[in-house]
């Protein structure tokens, strides 16, 4: 047994030694105060919005709520899109091609980039050309020769490019990160994500021959599916978290809900093996809500659990005890009979039962939107580049085929260089 | 989304769902041709009331009116331009119903244990005339300030229908072609012709002890399709609906004080005076903004049998029960007043 200080368990009252072991208490990350504040730009900052579908809309009203940006342009090839963004975005000029946005509109010092995946190359490389910052949402593209264009263009240029991974810039997810990294959990058993939505992913058109383009998710021949469009974000949680990537994925995906003539999967489970044999588990469902999304490291002395607007750290009842926890907030959750199951501390939250009540202040999103726009304005590294872009789309895509194909693909990591 | 179900009528198709948001439960009735696309409309309609009921949500943190109220006694605070819009409506229906309709009520509301706290066991409070003069709103930087400290907004008694007039605007131009869409049972949209009736369940008994907030709809509006009953909704007996009012392409809302109870005192709280509203049972108003017709409704409980105070450019008819049983009111030729009307007494339709 490594050398541990016992004596503060040792010293804890019985009554608070049998809580611990009898129920399941968790401790709440809780940012500081310090880490949700955001410190206003020291430039005025005018943005373009490229891709005015649900996404591109949210982004420009996550815009609009910061100091110090202006957004300037918003451009969509749909009409009907572009006038519901344009209307959102008052005062920006409406384009319906990138290239006359870029043409007209010198001034725009950075682009966000929310079209469908499968847009991103051309628009990516036009815009670095054009000499703008860019903020390209995630996943990078859906093919490993558009991301790794997309990465020698971005590595030609001097601007910033920010791929939009929300883990990255999510306080709580980097504060937790901190916990995990040292070795408050210590050794790393298993991991698991899960992302559950239920909705169809398809995008209603009175107009036929467009409903193949607005419906791109579900088109076997661009969309990377589940794993590329839901579990990128979960999946580079764990590549940042472990410093990591997995060598190998094993697939399977069905039609549970929506038999409605799709071949993308409704339902997948995948699982990754990391090198040192650790296995993340991932399912994502569009046929079902239940616990909405989260990730879960379970380590021999304890387990984090994230949920994009809070995280906990459930310790072992052998974990020796820090000298922080007398005064940190805990969050006591119902046991299932066997297994401890976990209700969702969002809905608790939701309801006013969460005492502590310091969630997140902002979304996911604005924080990422945030830390794109900090990096223009300091002249630093961005939250994530294009090249981790590139690596988390190599075992996304790797994930899609192995879902496709049945079975299990190797990750090849020689891909990841360009 | 919790539930769909695909029935066929008349060669059309009817597709109904429901999700859970705003601490209620939101359904939705849609008919077309075409089921793959309906459920497609209908889920983007879902998904627009979930993206209101976290920007408005006066309990999630992370919420646009969370950070309005935490930041905005300090300083000004930007908000997206559709935000803006709200507030702004919610100015101007404060002026209109004579500051009946105020959202700046949230410390009332904690005062009185509406807000997830025990009700303070003695409060004094003072009422200030038109709390909304404390909310100033900047056009040009879409900003919205405090000009006094402990200022609080909570949209709770706009939200739903707002959320269903943007769900409108959904089905609307996704050509839709008949829909009915509520939020709680309390407020509804109805795109064509749709018969809905009005049940009103006895006021509860006053509990012993202070009771938790709940779902502030007790209502049910059962609907009636062109006389027959929806194939996916049983419908109550007809004995059991006392009142019938006819949508068409128009929204109803319906408030009554004792949708939610603390210490015997209703969740309606008078801006003006600080206090419970008590004396009207039931107000439901018929207008073409569910927005309107929700805020409206919370108004005329204030207003109780003075509705005369009021004055709105909003063409519409207005119910208000008095003593001898449900009285319309319509909005008089050429004027802004509401004033009885000898056509529509209290019967079945």
């Amino acid at each position: 047994m490594s050398e541990e200080r016992l004596p503060t368990l040792m010293s804890t009252s019985r009554r608070t030694f049998i809580k611990t072991t009898t129920g399941l208490s968790a401790l709440a990350i809780t940012p500081s105060a310090h880490s949700l504040i955001f410190t206003p730009l020291s430039v005025e900052i005018s943005v373009a919005v490229i891709g005015l579908g649900r996404q591109g809309r949210s982004i420009v009203a996550e815009l609009q709520k910061i100091d110090g940006v202006t957004v300037a342009a918003v451009c969509d090839s749909n009409a009907r899109r572009l006038e519901l963004g344009a209307r959102r975005a008052r005062g920006a000029k409406s384009f319906a091609t990138h290239t006359e946005l870029l043409q007209k509109m010198p001034d725009i010092a950075a682009v966000i980039i929310a079209t469908p995946t499968h847009l991103h190359k051309d628009i990516a490389i036009d815009a670095l050309a054009a000499g703008t910052h860019i903020y390209c949402e995630a996943p990078l593209a859906h093919t490993l020769d558009d991301c790794r264009a997309i990465v020698a263009a971005a590595r030609a240029s001097d601007r910033i490019f920010h791929t939009g991974m929300l883990g990255r810039s999510n306080p709580i997810y980097k504060l937790a990160r901190t916990f995990v990294l040292s070795g408050s959990i210590r050794d790393l058993v298993t991991l698991r994500a899960h992302w559950h939505e239920k909705t169809s992913w398809r995008t209603p058109s009175s107009d036929p021959s467009r409903a193949k383009e607005l419906n791109w998710k579900l088109d076997p021949d661009v969309s990377l599916g589940l794993a590329g469009e839901a579990g990128i974000h979960q999946f580079d949680v764990f590549h940042w978290y472990r410093r990591k990537y997995p060598v190998r994925v094993s697939g399977h995906g069905g039609i549970h809900l929506y038999d409605d003539g799709r071949t993308v999967p409704d339902t997948i489970t995948c699982s990754f093996t990391f090198e040192d044999d650790v296995v993340l588990q991932y399912d994502a469902t569009l046929a079902n809500s239940y616990e909405n999304h989260y990730e879960l490291f379970y380590g021999t002395m304890g387990s984090v659990k994230l949920t994009w607007t809070h995280g906990w750290l459930f310790k072992e009842a052998d974990a020796p005890t820090q000298g922080w926890e007398v005064y940190a907030n805990r969050q006591q959750f119902h046991k299932e009979e066997g297994i401890t199951l976990i209700a969702d501390a969002t809905q608790l939250a939701s309801q006013g039962k969460l005492k502590e009540g310091v969630g997140l202040q902002d979304t996911s999103l604005h924080y990422a939107l945030e830390d794109f726009l900090r990096s223009i304005d300091e002249n630093k590294p961005p939250a994530c580049s294009a090249e981790e872009g590139l690596r988390c789309c190599v075992v996304a895509i790797a994930a899609r085929d192995a879902i496709r194909d049945g079975g299990t693909k190797e990750i090849d990591h020689g891909l990841f260089k360009v | 989304m919790d539930d769909s179900r695909i029935t066929k009528l008349h060669n059309r198709e009817t597709v109904v769902m429901a999700t859970h948001a705003m601490a209620t439960r939101f359904e939705l009735i849609l008919e077309g041709d075409d089921a793959t696309h309906i459920r497609a409309v209908g889920e983007e309609a879902i998904q627009e009331i979930h993206r209101w009921s976290h920007k408005l949500n006066f309990f999630a943190a992370d919420s646009d009116i969370s950070r309005i109220n935490r930041l905005a006694s300090a300083c000004s605070v930007r908000v997206d331009s559709e935000l803006f819009d709200l507030l702004n409506r919610c100015i101007d229906l404060n002026h209109e119903t004579a500051g009946a309709f105020d959202i700046s009520i949230a410390p009332f509301m904690r005062a009185h244990g509406f807000r997830n706290q025990a009700p303070a066991q003695q409060f004094a409070i003072t009422p200030t005339p038109l709390q909304c003069g404390t909310i100033k709103l900047d056009p040009k930087e879409l900003s919205i300030h405090f000009a006094h400290a402990g200022t609080e907004i909570d949209l709770g008694g706009i939200a739903k229908g707002w959320a269903l007039d943007r769900v409108r605007d959904i089905l609307v131009r996704h050509r839709i072609a008949r829909a009915l869409v509520h939020g709680g049972t309390s407020s509804v949209i109805a795109i064509g012709r749709w018969n809905v009736g009005i049940r009103t369940p006895a006021p509860p008994e006053p509990p012993e002890t202070p009771e938790p907030p709940e779902s502030p709809d007790d209502w049910e509006a059962r609907t009636a399709s062109e006389g027959e009953a929806a194939a996916s909704r049983p419908c109550g007996s007809i004995s059991e609906i006392e009142w019938m009012a006819t949508l068409s392409n128009t929204a109803l809302s319906i408030s009554a004080p004792h949708g939610r109870l603390i210490n015997g005192k209703g969740h309606v709280i008078d801006p003006r005076t600080g206090s419970p509203a008590s004396g009207t049972p039931i107000a439901a108003v018929v207008c073409k903004s569910a927005s309107d017709a929700e805020a409206w409704s919370t108004a005329l409980i204030v207003l109780q049998s003075h509705p005369r105070e009021a004055k709105t450019s909003v063409s519409s008819l207005v119910a208000v029960e008095h003593e001898t049983g449900l009285r319309w009111l319509r909005r008089g030729a050429g004027s802004h007043v509401f004033s009885p009307s000898s056509e529509h007494t209290s019967s079945h339709s």
